[in-house]
């Protein structure tokens, strides 16, 4: 009964090749939609991840909040005085190495008649050691001493900038101001937002005298002596600016203090949001497509009203002609879900929004999972119509 | 089995159609005995067609008693109507009402599959249901590929595999030419020798002439019940007297 209900199912959607086809995209464009976004999601977090494992491990990170104030009213800012504290042993003996930060907001860069708009950093040597970057060519920011007009670049940049040949000691422009490449970053495949390939970073006391920069930072890097200190240094982070700061007894403190691992919350916290977004997204294509095969369903019943007449005067019980209809749309969505499953894992091999989809092999029974749930709830309604079609009714029809 | 095989009392039925009722019968009394060879006669629209849908449980009455062997069938639910409808009584249309896409052999074996029958028990059936009614030659093809006699014949077939206790046929002959439509008279006759009741429905008294018995309806209500009488042993073409 299962094969010959199968073969008569396959019968009469092949009886209008066009309209099944037509009907089966949507749920396959559902079920591919489902494959590739959640493997953006999923993509998108594994790069995340393992760009916070690249930062190297005993990390903290101390920001301001931003819109916290000290207790006196002014706003909050980290300044150098706060890393000379921090890098003293007798106040901070858990701290071992602390690398202070200054954003530089999107100042013109050029190289000859090239000319980008790019945000830089300001920094000195540990940083680079502290986030695990490795230097491809050249050396790093104090190779020209303190003060030098140097730059450290991201592997894309110099392409970026129209430099041809080797980069090391050629010159760019930093809103106006002439710097030479003193090294290069390794390429280490991120994109995004914060782009580290075309990177610019550029030394701390530089930045002072030469972009008129005041002393404030914007945030600090900071390794503790081992795993085990971890917890003691971020203790004495907090210790040493309250004090610095006057902040002793506050309630509320104007700066966070960020492990590595409550960076990778925070990070997993919103790929998590990102992949319920995207699930939500490939639902809705799903439900477009369970319209579409609803419609193709009711249509069809229409059609055949003759027939399930027919069927009923011999002897098919309203069960019979509702598991047909049900059947039907099963197979239809079924069929659009493989073709969606072929699909989605021949798009998860392209690089989409700059991330390379990772399909998860539970996404893939899910996924067919999600295209039989379609075929049900858009077969039911058709199904239950031509069940209760009166024999007579149809045939006369 | 003792009794009538099919017993009406007092049967009506009105169609509704928004404000309008339209009455297609009146108060309609009829016993059918095992083995007969009944026909129903009338003119269009006299409601002989909605006779035979209610004798064949394809709608109910809208007042009334109808007994099925003893069984009172306005009491039935839908599943075991249709229980009844595979297992009891075989549908002969005057359209055929073959299925497009099924082949002869499929077309046949349709009630057989809706009664739950093994493939193998369904196949020696089909096949041996073919052989009597000389379709075997047909069983791959399509109805579309087939004349108007043979599918109808294969409507029979499809009629008789399930090994009903009636055959209904409504207007079996509209469809066909003479020399079909004197075949499938004297098929049914055939199938009323071997034992199985069969109820005509036509306005064409030639066809009529081939019962045993003949119940006339007017305007919805039986004007004559008829009684027993010998049938014609042929069936007389066109321009002949009955």
């Amino acid at each position: 009964m299962a094969a010959a209900s199968l073969a008569t199912a396959a019968r009469s959607l092949l009886a209008n090749p066009l309209r099944s086809f037509l009907a089966l995209l949507g749920v396959a464009v559902g079920s591919a939609a489902l494959i590739v976004l959640v493997g953006v999601g999923k993509g998108s977090s594994a790069a995340v991840e393992s760009r916070i494992d690249a930062l190297g491990t005993n990390l903290l990170t101390v920001a301001p909040s931003p819109t916290a104030t000290t207790a006196g009213g002014e706003r909050f800012r980290l300044e150098e005085g706060d890393v000379k504290a921090l890098e003293n042993r007798r106040l901070a003996p858990a701290v071992k190495t602390v690398a202070p930060i200054l954003e530089l907001p999107a100042e013109t860069v050029s190289h000859g008649t090239t000319a980008v708009e790019l945000p830089a950093i300001a920094t000195e040597e540990p940083y680079l050691a502290l986030r695990a970057e490795r230097l491809a060519a050249g050396a790093g920011l104090e190779g020209g001493g303190a003060g030098a007009r140097v730059v450290v670049v991201g592997a894309q940049l110099p392409a970026l900038l129209g430099i041809g040949g080797e980069p090391i000691g050629q010159t760019i422009d930093l809103d106006g101001v002439p710097f030479r490449i003193a090294g290069v970053l390794a390429p280490n495949g991120s994109t995004g937002l914060q782009n580290e390939e075309e990177a610019l970073l550029v030394p701390l006391a530089s930045a002072r005298q030469l972009l008129d920069q005041t002393d404030q930072l914007s945030s600090l890097l900071l390794q503790a002596r081992s795993r085990a200190k971890l917890g003691e240094a971020q203790t004495e982070v907090v210790s040493v600016l309250a004090e610095r700061h006057h902040l002793l007894g506050a309630t509320a403190l104007p700066f966070t203090v960020l492990s590595q691992g409550s960076l990778l919350q925070t990070a997993t916290t919103t790929s998590s949001l990102l992949s319920t977004l995207l699930i939500e997204l490939a639902a809705i294509a799903l439900v477009l497509g369970a319209v579409g095969v609803a419609n193709v369903m009711l249509v069809a019943v229409s059609e055949r009203r003759r027939e399930i007449g027919v069927r009923k005067a011999l002897g098919a019980r309203p069960g019979d002609v509702l598991a047909q209809f049900l059947l039907e749309a099963v197979a239809l969505c079924l069929v659009g879900g493989v073709i969606g499953i072929g699909a989605g894992i021949g798009l998860s091999h392209l690089r989409l929004a700059g991330v390379r989809p990772v399909v998860a092999p539970a996404v893939l029974p899910l996924s067919l999972a999600a295209s039989l749930l379609v075929g049900l709830l858009a077969g039911t309604h058709p199904a239950l119509r031509a069940a209760r079609l009166t024999p007579l009714g149809a045939i006369r029809q | 089995m003792s009794g009538p095989l099919i017993e009406l009392r007092g049967i009506g039925k009105v169609y509704v159609s928004g404000q309008l009722a339209v009455r297609a019968l009146h108060d309609v009394n009829l016993t059918i005995e095992r083995g007969e060879l009944l026909a129903v006669v009338g003119s269009s629209g006299s409601g002989k067609s909605t006779l035979l849908s209610i004798l064949g449980t394809l709608e109910r009455p809208t007042e009334g008693s109808y007994r099925f062997e003893g069984v009172e069938v306005g009491e039935l639910a839908e599943g075991d109507l249709a229980d009844l409808r595979n297992r009891r009584i075989g549908f002969v249309f005057q359209s055929f009402n073959l299925l497009e896409r099924l082949t002869v052999f499929e077309n046949v074996e349709l009630p057989l599959r809706y009664a739950r029958i093994r493939p193998r028990q369904r196949r020696a059936r089909v096949e041996a249901v073919l052989a009597a009614l000389d379709l075997p030659a047909f069983a791959g093809r399509r109805p579309a590929q087939l004349s108007g006699g043979q599918q109808q014949r294969v409507a029979i077939a499809r009629a008789l595999v399930a090994n009903p206790t009636v055959i209904l046929a409504d207007e079996p002959t509209g469809n066909l030419d003479t020399v079909a439509t004197g075949q499938i008279v004297s098929l049914l006759r055939q199938l009323n020798g071997i034992g199985k009741t069969v109820v005509i429905v036509t306005h064409d008294p030639q066809v009529a002439a081939a019962a045993r018995r003949v119940v006339r309806i007017s305007d919805g209500r039986l004007v004559g019940t008829g009684g027993d009488r010998a049938p014609s042993a042929t069936l007389s073409r066109p321009g002949e007297e009955a």
